[in-house]
């Protein structure tokens, strides 16, 4: 089983919490947006428990930091830009997945009409990779600054991403004569109330007719060739990291550490 | 037709309890990353050129994306004597058995040069902000 961390950081040094979160949660794959802090510090802190050994992956992602808890050997950059990096990680006696890490421009600095023309560019490179690679065992993670229901991540020429794991499993659908692969997107299961967490990663409210206030832009979403093998019906947004608390009020504690919530997910392969 | 052709080998090889240079290499690799907490670790490459095997240690900060070669090995299929060379100074030690080799490396990466630099490397690691 690997277990990953999602965090955006908001570039705050916040070495101190994901120590404890990848401690308390035995994290395999930890990849931080808009990190911040010393990268490493922060290494020598997770490996300031005997027996423990992270290395820092090296990327020309200049957004995204990713640490695993295993030989760099095993994992690879495939392809790299400056918000989004896929990895291939192939460890010894399973089969090879993709990781695409990616945060995407946020709404404060772009248009909502703007914005789907960037999910429909990384839905093409996500593609485009799987073709060279041969397969499409493929997760993505990451701040997307977009919810599930947004057009970007549900649009066929988008992440064609669908809230049901059956829908998924038709594998593809065609619009157009155009053929589209799906990803399944659990964090549907985590909007509002009925989920075990909070109603979603990021609290954000303005004074105007929509609002939703809780948003859930930092998402996993999974091939369905992998949906089975999400653990604990898959991602879970977690608001302590050990003792300490990154809530404050039921919101995001942004003045001390994020204004997002980390998210976690294990994969059993 | 001739006699059946008798095996010609001898009954076993002897003891194949040797250190060689590429495994002794590797757990310098591993205990630096230990050492310095990741910060810095060591990477073996090797390559087989003809008769000769050639292992280049190589330290590497992931932070930085620094990597610095520190030694070149080479030896032939006996594995002993190997040679090594120290690139801080390019000077070639040559080492005839395991003893003398694992002797000549300690010393060369307990020498002040490799300190010096396995210290820049963590240094600026630790400065290095995202």
């Amino acid at each position: 089983m690997i277990t990953f961390l999602l965090w955006n950081t908001r570039g705050k040094n916040l070495i101190d919490p994901v120590r404890r979160l990848v401690s308390e949660h035995q994290v395999d794959v930890l990849v931080l947006v808009e990190p911040g802090g010393s990268k490493g510090v922060l290494l020598q802190q997770l490996n300031s428990q005997p027996g423990q050994l992270y290395h820092f992956t090296t990327s020309l992602c200049e957004s995204i930091d990713i640490y695993v808890r295993f030989p760099n050997d095993f994992i690879e950059a495939v392809f790299e830009s400056s918000r989004l990096t896929v990895r291939r990680l192939s460890l010894p006696g399973r089969e090879e997945i993709l990781l695409v890490a990616t945060h995407l421009p946020s709404l404060l600095y772009m248009s909502s009409e703007s914005q789907p023309a960037e999910f429909f560019e990384l839905s093409r490179t996500i593609r485009q990779v799987e073709e060279q690679r041969g397969h499409s065992r493929t997760i993505v993670v990451g701040d997307l600054n977009a919810n599930p229901f947004d057009a970007g991540l549900v649009s066929a020429a988008g992440l064609n991403a669908t809230m049901s794991k059956a829908v998924a499993s038709r594998m593809t659908r065609t619009v157009q004569g155009r053929t589209y692969p799906f990803f399944y997107n659990p964090m549907w299961n985590l909007l509002g109330d009925r989920g075990p967490g909070p109603a979603g990663s990021y609290h954000y409210r303005r004074a105007e007719d929509v609002c939703y206030y809780w948003h859930l832009i930092d998402q996993v979403l999974i091939r369905p060739v992998l949906a089975d093998l999400l653990e604990n019906d898959g991602p879970r947004v977690v608001t302590k990291a050990q003792d300490i608390d990154l809530s404050r009020n039921g919101t995001p504690y942004a003045t001390r550490f994020s204004d997002h919530f980390p998210l976690i997910f294990s994969l059993n392969i | 037709m001739p006699d059946k052709i008798p095996d010609l080998w001898p009954a076993d090889f002897g003891s194949v309890d040797i250190a060689t240079p590429l495994l002794i290499l590797k757990r310098q690799a591993t205990a630096l990353a230990e050492k310095t907490k990741g910060v810095v670790e060591g990477t073996v490459h090797s390559s087989a050129d003809g008769s000769a095997f050639t292992h280049q240690f190589v330290l590497v900060s992931r932070v930085l994306g620094y990597s610095y070669r520190l030694l070149l090995v080479r030896h032939d299929i006996a594995l002993y004597p190997a040679n090594i060379r120290y690139e801080p100074t390019e000077k070639v030690y040559s080492a005839g058995d395991e003893e003398t080799f694992k002797k000549t490396l300690a010393d060369l990466l307990a020498a002040e040069q490799t300190l010096k630099i396995v210290r820049a490397l963590i240094a600026q690691s630790l400065e290095k902000k995202s």
